[in-house]
């Protein structure tokens, strides 16, 4: 009982921290690189994936793509059809690595899939949405960058993973 | 501390990055770098209602559709702008303008900016996205028609 209310809370936790991240970066001013953020919540859902369990990181994602939504405006508006498609795309291929990819990827493979998939969930949603297929002009440039966020959420990730700090407090494992 | 006891990394992870890494490096260069198809108009939708026609060879003969208005003072918004005009996109207005570099989004509400970020283009095959106004902009004219990627340019 007491571990279920931990993990309950460390869930709670990990979505406040996901929607912060996700918050804080829609006021990182944008450069003209479309769809460019740096994806710092996707640290969150790579560390639910590798530390929790896929369940958690399912409702952590889609909790915090609603949520933030629904804090910034943008609930059932394009933006958070793009979020969601993004993000459930990103998931899955994160899920992907994780688990029947794993003996060729790392955690690092894990996060570049996810940014990869993330910008392309983006493109294809934002095709049917705006009735044109154009957007495909953008993926280019948006799977570039997203190379590089990619890498550096993968490390970051890494890097709190081995610090153990979830063995610490007791609320890793599935 | 060596760099594996800091990044600890598969093969695989290495090949994919650079995999990746090729493939939209080559998409970039030849979405950037390679010479586009110059329209000779510029057609401004709001989903599929058409807001606005730019002459981008004759600006005096742009038309105005629906909830468009024109900008009198054009040189107000810049000594480059030869015509201007408030179109109104889905949630929030924006300022479109047209010079002898093609056509721009000069102020828009959008949360992004990727619009006004673009600058000013009148290459067919470049598109500009405004996703959050719903708004884009179809090329046409002699030399888009020739354009094998399709005449849009988003806002």
């Amino acid at each position: 009982m007491k571990g279920t209310v931990r993990r309950i809370a460390a869930d709670a936790a990990m979505l406040a921290l996901a929607l912060a991240l996700s918050i804080a970066e829609s006021f990182i001013p944008v450069s003209s690189v479309p769809g460019f953020k740096p994806g710092l919540a996707n640290i969150v859902i790579l560390l639910l994936i590798y530390q929790f369990s896929w369940k958690e990181a399912l409702l952590v994602d889609l909790g915090r793509i609603f949520l933030a939504s629904l804090m910034t405006g943008r609930i059932l508006s394009f933006p958070f059809y793009m979020s969601l498609a993004g993000g459930v795309l990103s998931y899955l291929a994160m899920l992907l690595v994780k688990g029947a990819l794993s003996k060729v990827f790392t955690i690092y493979g894990a996060s570049l899939l996810g940014a990869f998939f993330h910008s392309l969930g983006q493109i294809l949603v934002a095709i049917p949405l705006l009735g044109t297929s154009a957007v495909l002009w953008y993926f280019p440039l948006m799977g570039l960058t997203s190379l590089l966020t990619g890498l550096a959420t993968g490390f970051l990730a890494d890097r709190i993973i081995r610090t153990r700090v979830f063995e610490f407090l007791r609320i890793s494992g599935r | 501390m060596a760099w594996k006891e800091t990044v600890r990394v598969h093969l695989g992870d290495i090949l994919l990055f650079l995999v990746l890494l090729l493939a939209l490096l080559s998409g970039t260069i030849l979405a950037f770098l390679l010479p586009g198809e110059k329209a000779s108009e510029a057609l401004f939708y709001r989903d599929d209602t058409l807001l606005l026609r730019f002459d981008l060879v004759h600006p005096d003969e742009s038309v105005p559709y629906e909830d468009t208005e024109r900008i009198e003072d054009p040189a107000s918004l810049g000594e480059e702008v030869l015509a201007a005009y408030l179109i109104q996109g889905e949630m929030t207005p924006m300022t479109v303008a047209l010079s002898e570099e093609g056509v721009a989004v000069l102020e828009s509400g959008c949360p992004s900016q990727y619009c006004v970020g673009l600058g000013y283009t009148m290459d067919a095959r470049r598109p500009i996205v405004c996703a959050y106004n719903h708004v884009h902009v179809e090329f046409a004219g002699a030399a888009a028609e020739d354009s094998s990627s399709g005449p849009d340019i988003i806002l």
